[in-house]
Parts: C-alpha cells; structure tokens; sequence
C-alpha cells in the first residue's frame, strides 16, 4: 500500500503539497471504492427478497440521504479544485532567480541549452536550486516528462511553454517523451544528472571548455564520438559511408579527380570545413560541413586524435600531443591499410 | 402518429413464420430492410466484428508488454497496433454501439411503436455505419495508421493514405451517428403512446435521448476536423497547418467533438442498468425522475468541458474554467451511482444480466474516482499520458459501456432471437470478465502513479511484474469474452425457445412475442392503420 504513495514521491523539493493531495485522495478513493465493493458484495451474497413484499412497500423518500449525497460530492470536488489550482498556479510559476535552460525537442532529441550557449542531449542540473526550463519544439508536439522529479510539460511547435523543479538529491534520473509523437517516440530518451552545487559548475566548464581538462587528443576522440561522426567513420578500417579514420593520417588518396594527395593536416582541415572540395575517388560528396561546429582549437584536436589513429597501426608509439606543432610528425611509409575502392 | 399499444398489454400468440427473423429470408432481405429490429441486428454483428478485430489487436499489444522493450513487435507495428485498437474501439464500437443495437432494436418496442420514426433514415444510416467500416478494414489493408487514435498534430505533415481512408470513415460514421440521434429523438418525440408522458418513458428512452441530442450537436466538429484534414492534405491551404496557425486548432475542434461524445456514452449504459436493475428487483428505479434529470445533466455538463484534454498546454485560466466544469459532473454520475445502489439494497433476482449491471455499478465508481485525479489540476499534470489515463478510460468505456452492452445484450438476448441462454456460463463468463477487467487495469494505475508512461512498450525493469500481471489479467478477460460470446451463440442453435417475458419484465417490450413479429405488435397493426 504504501508503495503506492511512495510512487508519487519525488526527488523535488516544492513538490510535497501534490504529494500529499494525491495521497488524501488515494485514500478517500480505496475507502469509498471499498465500501461501495462491499456493499455489491453483499447485496450478490444475500438471501433474495420475497417479492410480493418489495411489491407492496411503501416507497421512502431518504430525503436526508439524497441531499447528503448530493452535497458531500459537491464540497469533496470542491476542496479538490480548490488545492489542485493552488498546486497549479506554483506548477506553473517558476521562481525569478531560478536557473534557466532552454529545452528542445527536434526529430525524436531531446537538446538542452545552458545559459552560455552549450548544448547537450543530457539535461543537468544544480542540485536544490530552482531550474526554469523553456520548452519549445522544431516539428511535433512533445512533452518531456520525469516523473522522479515530478516534472512534465508539453514542447509544442510554435509555442513557449515553461516548467521549473527544484531537484532535491543528487544522482540522475530518467527522462523521456510522454506524449505519443509517432515513430521515434519510444527512443526519445534521455537522462536528467543532479550534481550538487559545485559539481554542476564543474561540468558546465568542462563539457564548454573541454581543454581545461583534457588533452587535445582527448578532446578530439570526445568530439568524434558526440559529434555524429561515427556514424559514417569508423576507428577500425572498415568503411561504412566514409573512410575509415584507422591509418588515414599520412596516406596517399587517389581524387575523384585523378589527383593524388597525401592525407596531411591541411587536407583533413579542408575536408572538415568544406568537404566538398576534395573527395577520395569511391566515396560519395556527402559529408556535411563542420566549419561552424569546430572552432580552430577543436579542428586541431581532431587532427591530433586522427593521427595517434594512424601510430598506433604501425605500432609508433612517440606521443601525440597535438596542441603543438604537428607539422615535423614523422611518418614513414604510406599507409599499410588496403584500398577500399 | 402515437400509437395506442400500451393498453394492448396482453401477448398475443403468433403463428412461428411470423416473427422479425422468419418472415423473409435471404441477405438481401436483410439488406434492404427498413425494420428496426433488422437493423438492430445487423449493427450488433457490424459492431461485434469491431470489437473482436479491436479486442485482438489489444491482446497483441498486451502480450508485447509481457516484456520491456520490443520483443516481436517493432515500435512502429505498435504505434499502428494500438492506434487502430483505440480507433475501432472507440469508432465503431463505443460511440455508436449502445444507441445503434440495443436502442434500434428495444426503443420502438419499449414505446409500443411499430418501427423507428424514419425506417428509411434509420437503414441510411446502418449503410453509412457499413461503408465506414469498410473503409477501417480498407486502412487495415494498407497498413493502419500510427498517428494515435485522437490525430494529433503532427498527421497533418506525415500522414499517409491510410489516415485519409480512417479520416473519410469518421466523416461517414459521423454522418451514420446523426441520422440515427435524428432518429431517436424524433421517435421518442413522435412515436410514444399518448398515455406515455415524458416521466413514464424507460429511463433507457430518456439516457438515449439525452445522447442523441448531444451526437447531433457534436458530430458536425468531428466532420468538419476531418474534411479540414482531408482538404488540407491534398491542397495545402494553410488554414490549419500547426506552424502558420494555431496548432491548437485541430485539436480544439476534435476534442469538442469527442469530448461531450464519449461522456455521454456511458448515458445510454447507466440507461440499460437501471432496465436490468428494476426489473430484477421488482421496483421501479429509486429516484426515477433524478435519474431522468441527471442525464441531461451529465450531457450539458459534458458539453462545455473539452478543453480538460488540453491541460499542459493552454493557459492556466482556461485549464481552471476546464477543471471546474470537469468537477460538476462528478456530481450527477455519484447521484446516480447512490440511486442505483439505493435500487439494488431493496434485494434483487439474480441473473446474467443483473450481474453484469452489479458490475457496471463498481466500475463507474473507480472510473469516476480516478476521472477525479485527472479533473484535479496538478495531479492530472502529472497522470497524464501515463497509464493512469489509459486505466480510467478503460473503466468508463470498457466497464462502463461495453460491461453495460453486455448487460444489455444478455436481458435482450430472449426477445431478439426467442432462445434463452444457459444462465450457469452466461455468470462465469461474467464474472470470468469482471475478475480479469480488475487485474488488468487496476494495476494500470499503480504503475501511472509511478510514471509508467502510455502507448510504448519501452518502460524500466521496476515496472515489469505490473505489466506483467497486467498481461495475464488481459488473456483471463479473454478467455470469459470467449465463454460468454459462445454461451450465446450456443442458444441461437441448441438454446430452448424463451417465453415473451422472460425476466417478469414490466416494459411495454415484454408484452410482445420473442422475437416479435414483423410489426411489433400485431394486434395494433390493424388499428394502426385504420
């Protein structure tokens, strides 16, 4: 029974008066339901009537219990209304020093943005701080519910909506699409991570200035995984829609044009600004542009990560660390990786 | 027009070709025929087929959730799995299951008149109702819909052929819903004794009526969301794109439709119960002329409360002008549970019937309560779109009006067809029914509460042994489905052939052979015309 009840508890602070209205009228339900059961109950089990006697009474009037049941309802939906807009208004009246992120949702993904313009798919949060979030949708109607944190509101099309909670534990929760949106509905997915205070701070500048904590080359393999590149290059030598990243640094490449090139810093520059330009004979010009995703530093990171791709094949291990100058890397013959093409 | 039947009480004995079912032979003298009770019958078959194909599908999207995440379904075969379980359910069943069948079938007779008001209206309508099902198994064919069976939004940008086809069936059903509320109204209006004033009608009269009216109000929205729809899929006007207009809109107008509709389903159902309810208990119903008010209440009510669907995403003030109205129909449904309740302590016969009524009593209680969690603003926030919503609505719908259909159909069984069914299977199929309804959407709220969120059979380990239990609670529910449709089936062909007035009823429908003849009752034909 009370696992019931502990279902509506959360993680929120601020949350404790909807707690405890849907507890009050958890019970109120069970016992009139109860009662109600029993009565059917017993009506079912008993000994039938004897009908010539049902026929000749006298009809009562109940007078008292008819204004009864109608009143009690009345004063019980009363007093619900009453709390649940009280509840409402502060539902929906987030405070004015709460943190705010900007919330949304495009294509089945979730994406949260943080006051200093980082996205992430992840939604973090300062623990027991008030956090506003703007919701506002790029195609469908969704709705981003996390029911530990008792938090839900529609993302519409065109729409602003806000929802704000106050998370009172640290630790993380699960988050997802409530609302049937269609065919990706059931993957749009994501978590909700509570850090406390200094923590969130701490990971707010590492995920927006990666190089304070990491190495470049570190750097560059994050961007590699969160960037949307592995879907088309893999790390292993085998081709999916682009190349392979495994030994390409250093390499001689064929054009589409019949040029040959060596795979060097200022081709994979060019190929991640405009990849257009100069494509590897047997591969489609589809890549997108990354010239606005990467900043300059970033684009060296990837480029130092891409060639400890190419060391560790022909097993060189002198270190890579990329944020100095690249240039004099010395790599000795072409590429051992066979010609996909 | 009135015909004079209520003083021609006693039943006259009728020769056996003479009944409704025997007189002609053939389907084409089922097709064409402008006898209500024909039509009856053929509209219990069109919605029985409904809701055995429906019923199928839910089995299927239970046996996916036996286990998290997709087992032999993909997320899309679900998405068209419970999109065209809720749309024929709801469509072809629970809209116009009770008026169509039962109250095409017994309000004429209930009234002592011959026939409906507009025979001809009344099989315009059946054939309406019949293309629209096609075009559902048209859908089916090309592969269902997996827009939801409320057409959120986004249908406007993806939809595909087959929400074309169930879109035009809505504008057919729609129109099949009118000319039978057209139908019943002025039946009532024109049809009834003159002896008969508006407080001696069967309560089952007036909760048809009180529907009607509102079905011929509402219906209209429904027909012109879909022809907005269909016009702006193949024309591209604009004029409800979510992007460049309200993307409310739609929404709006469907929700004003189905609103009003679907709470004022379970009208007809309270309407069947209080039948069952006094004839088995001897008595008229407690309270009779509150009952009779109270329906029109719930329908007013219903009428103005269809922004309570819109809660996360309108204005605050209007969600609360939505909660209040919400909450005032709590108020009628209670008095008329107490007034049932009142009815039922003064003892009762046990039948099949009556034992699906005790049933219904319980179900719109817990459907009624939970409604209360949803109608209380911010716990409702919360439920929605969880399995909570999908349990409250299958305790209105499913234990309101199809347990009431089924109540319905057990005490008219004997005078549509002249046999009576075996009492001992009709009860465990009943009870069969009950026992496995409760598991299965019980345990549907714990998990709501919880967050289990609805249409999606993605939900965390903590939640598997609930949608488990719930998926054993739905195959029992089945398997009583399957003894009670046989238990009837069985009498057409071995059942005895049942008296006129089986459960000592006192409706003017008693008074008549079972089945009855062509013409109701004979004895008035004669005067009728004279």
């Amino acid at each position: 029974m009370n696992g019931m009840f502990n279902a509506m508890t959360s993680g929120a602070t601020g949350a404790g008066q909807v707690q405890s209205l849907f507890s009050a009228l958890s019970w109120v339900t069970i016992f009139l339901s109860v009662l109600v059961g029993g009565l059917l109950l017993l009506f079912l089990l008993r000994r039938q009537p004897d009908p010539a006697a049902s026929a000749t009474r006298q009809e009562k009037r109940h007078l008292a219990l008819r204004v009864l049941w109608t009143l009690l309802p009345l004063f019980l939906v009363a007093v619900l209304f009453v709390f649940g807009f009280a509840g409402f208004l502060d539902q929906r009246t987030p405070p004015r020093d709460a943190y705010q992120i900007q919330v949304i949702g495009e294509a089945w993904q979730w994406k949260f943005g943080y006051p200093n313009g980082y996205e992430d798919s992840e939604l973090h949060v300062p623990q027991d701080r008030p956090v506003r979030l703007d919701l506002i949708s790029a195609d469908r109607a969704y709705s981003l519910s996390v029911p530990a944190l008792k938090l839900k509101q529609d993302a519409l099309p065109g729409q602003l909506t806000t929802a704000w909670f106050a998370a009172a534990d640290t630790g993380s929760h699960e988050l997802f699409c409530s609302q049937y949106c269609g065919a990706g509905h059931a993957d749009m997915r994501s978590v909700v991570v509570v850090h406390d205070a200094l923590g969130f701070d701490d990971w707010l500048a590492a995920v927006s200035d990666p190089f304070a904590t990491m190495t470049p080359v570190e750097v560059g393999e994050r961007l590699y995984q969160v960037q949307g590149c592995t879907a088309c290059h893999t790390t292993n030598g085998t081709t999916v829609v682009g190349p392979s990243f495994q030994g390409l640094f250093d390499r001689a490449r064929v054009l589409s044009d019949g040029t040959e090139i060596t795979v060097d810093d200022a081709y994979i520059r060019e190929s991640l600004v405009s990849p257009q330009a100069k494509v590897v004979k047997g591969f489609q010009p589809v890549m997108p542009p990354y010239g606005d995703k990467f900043n300059d530093r970033e684009l060296g990171a990837l480029i130092a990560y891409l060639k400890t791709l190419s060391e560790s094949t022909k097993n060189d291990v002198s270190s890579a660390n990329a944020d100095t100058d690249v240039e004099n890397m010395d790599a000795a013959d072409a590429a051992p990786a066979p010609e996909e093409e | 027009m009135s015909v004079g039947a209520a003083d021609t009480g006693s039943a006259h004995p009728h020769a056996e070709g003479e009944s409704f079912l025997d007189r002609e032979r053939g389907l084409g003298s089922w097709l064409s025929s402008r006898d209500h009770k024909r039509i009856g019958i053929m509209y219990l078959v069109a919605v029985l087929i409904a809701v055995l194909v429906g019923g199928i599908f839910a089995l299927i999207i239970q046996t996916e959730k036996l286990t998290p995440g997709s087992t032999f379904l993909t997320a899309d075969s679900f998405s068209r799995l419970f999109t065209l379980h809720g749309a024929m359910m709801i469509f072809l069943f629970v809209i116009p299951g009770l008026p169509a069948v039962l109250g095409n079938f017994v309000l004429p007779l209930m009234l002592g008149a011959d026939n409906v008001a507009s025979p001809g209206l009344n099989r315009f309508g059946f054939r309406l109702y019949l293309a629209g099902g096609l075009l559902f198994v048209l859908a089916i064919l090309l592969g269902g819909a997996d827009t939801g069976w409320s057409f959120p939004v986004f249908v406007l940008r993806e939809a595909d052929v087959a929400v074309m086809v169930i879109l035009a069936a809505l504008v057919l059903l729609a129109g099949s819903a009118i000319c039978n509320s057209m139908n019943v109204m002025l039946t009532v209006h024109r049809k009834r004794p003159l002896e008969m004033g508006w407080f001696q009608m069967p309560l089952f009269a007036w909760t048809l009526y009180a529907t009607a009216l509102v079905q011929v109000l509402a219906s209209p929205a429904l027909i012109a969301a879909a022809l907005l729809l269909l016009v702006e899929r193949s024309a591209q006007l604009g004029g409800i794109d979510p992007v460049v207009a309200d993307p409310q809109l739609l929404q709006r107008l469907f929700w004003f439709y189905a609103h009003p509709v679907l709470y004022t389903a379970i009208l007809p159902a309270i309407g069947v119960v209080c039948e069952t309810v006094a004839t088995f208990g001897r008595r008229r119903i407690f309270g009779y002329r509150m009952v009779a008010m109270t329906s029109f209440a719930v329908a007013a009510l219903s009428f103005v409360a269809w922004g309570q669907h819109l809660v996360a995403n309108q204005p605050a003030i209007q969600s609360t002008v939505f909660s209040a109205l919400g909450f005032g129909i709590v108020v009628p449904l209670t008095i008329v549970m107490c007034h049932l309740l009142m009815t039922l302590g003064s003892g009762f016969r046990l039948a099949t019937p009556q034992l699906y009524a005790v049933f219904f009593v319980f179900f719109l209680l817990v459907g009624t309560l939970s409604g209360v969690f949803l109608n209380t603003l911010n716990i409702g926030v919360l439920l929605h779109d969880t399995t909570f919503v999908v349990a409250h609505l299958h305790y209105t719908l499913m234990g309101g009006v199809l347990i009431a259909f089924l109540a319905g159909l057990h005490y008219w069984w004997p005078k549509m067809f002249g046999r009576q069914y075996n009492e001992h299977w009709g009860r465990f199929g009943a009870v069969l029914i009950f026992v496995g309804f409760n598991l299965t959407f019980l345990v549907q709220f714990f998990m709501g509460a919880q967050g289990m969120p609805r249409r999606t059979f993605v939900f965390p380990d903590a939640f598997n042994s609930l949608n488990w239990l719930s998926s054993l609670g739905s195959y029992m529910m089945a398997i009583g489905f399957v003894i009670a449709t046989w238990t009837l089936v069985h009498s057409l062909v071995r059942g005895p052939a049942a008296p006129a007035n089986p459960w000592d009823g006192e409706g003017l429908e008693w008074q008549t052979a079972s089945p009855p003849p062509v013409e109701n009752f004979a004895a008035t034909a004669g005067e009728d015309v004279a």
